[in-house]
């Protein structure tokens, strides 16, 4: 009977003789690779645009970076406010604030350093 | 001063998942080197399943290939390997056409390389020529299941797990199959040995 050892020389004889594919079948299968082929990527060179789009392309720019900044303050709630707090400065600035006058002098004299935070009756009063 | 050589076409080394990537991308010298890979692996497995029958396995190589080529731009990556997934279909459609049609073994003398410049001499040649031929009749008397994994496991050289991948069954039934394979072609060829060139002892 035959044993392992000739059946494993049958073996290595019969992977030692691959069979040996023909140039022709090797052309028929790469006629088939060529024709399921997906076409490569199109190079990145975009069509021309519309001329009219092409002319207001930097009026689009400026608008969509002003919409990005005015995102970034918090929205248009946010910017009516900072724009209110920015006039209110300049006017602060140009108008002067004399009003505020008694409040320096009194600093600078030192008439301040008496002021009672909690008044000495209401102490004894808040006792019954 | 020794020159230095550089690899003819580093594009060799990779790998034939790598390989199908880039054919999916568009490039023709892939599918060119996936062919020059693959092909031959197919069509040996798919001579061995159909029992020799060139014409027959040259269809089927043809049919799997064409099956890869179509795959390829949905292929995943890591999930299968090409070689084991090309497997699976060559043993699919070689258990397809011997469904439709048993055919008996083909001579193999169209496997033989085309030279015998590395054939030691006449006499070795007829012994390896008459060994193939006999492996195919016996090849051809077992169950579909057993040849398919004796192929796998005996000639193309896969090991145990790719091929119940392959197969889609366990690891143990696949030791069982190629077990009682062996079993079965040593039981074919009984009485052969001489025939077949082996020295009795």
């Amino acid at each position: 009977m035959t044993d392992d050892k000739d059946l494993d020389l049958i073996f290595a004889a019969a992977r030692a003789s691959r069979p040996v594919p023909t140039a022709d079948l090797l052309a028929r299968v790469l006629t088939d690779a060529y024709a399921a082929q997906p076409e490569p990527p199109a190079l990145r060179n975009p069509a021309p645009r519309n001329p009219a789009r092409n002319n207001r392309a930097p009026q689009n720019r400026l608008r969509q970076a002003f919409a990005a900044f005015v995102q970034g303050l918090g929205g248009k709630g946010a910017l009516a406010g900072l724009g209110t707090a920015a006039i209110a400065g300049v006017w602060l600035g140009y108008s002067g604030a004399t009003g505020l006058d008694w409040l320096t002098s009194a600093l600078l004299s030192g008439s301040l350093g008496d002021v009672e935070m909690i008044a000495a009756d209401d102490l004894f009063l808040s006792e019954g | 001063m020794p020159v230095m050589t550089m690899p003819f076409d580093a594009t060799t080394e990779r790998s034939d998942e790598a390989l199908l990537a880039l054919y999916a991308g568009g490039d023709r010298l892939a599918a060119r080197q996936l062919t020059e890979r693959l092909v031959p692996r197919v069509l040996g497995y798919a001579t061995r399943l159909l029992g020799g029958d060139r014409a027959e396995a040259e269809d089927v190589a043809q049919e799997a290939m064409l099956r890869l080529w179509r795959i390829a731009p949905d292929w995943r990556a890591g999930e299968a390997q090409v070689s084991t997934w090309l497997y699976r279909v060559v043993t699919n459609l070689c258990t397809d056409r011997q469904r439709g049609q048993r055919r008996r073994a083909a001579p193999m003398g169209d496997d033989l390389p085309d030279t015998a410049d590395d054939a030691p001499d006449a006499a070795a040649r007829m012994d390896t020529h008459a060994r193939l031929d006999a492996l195919n009749t016996a090849l051809a008397s077992l169950p579909d299941r057993q040849r398919e994994a004796v192929v796998l496991r005996h000639i193309e050289g896969l090991s145990n797990p790719d091929i119940a991948h392959i197969l889609g069954i366990g690891v143990e039934a696949v030791e069982s199959l190629t077990a009682r394979g062996k079993r079965a072609l040593a039981a074919a060829l009984q009485g052969k040995r001489e025939s077949l060139g082996f020295e009795e002892t």
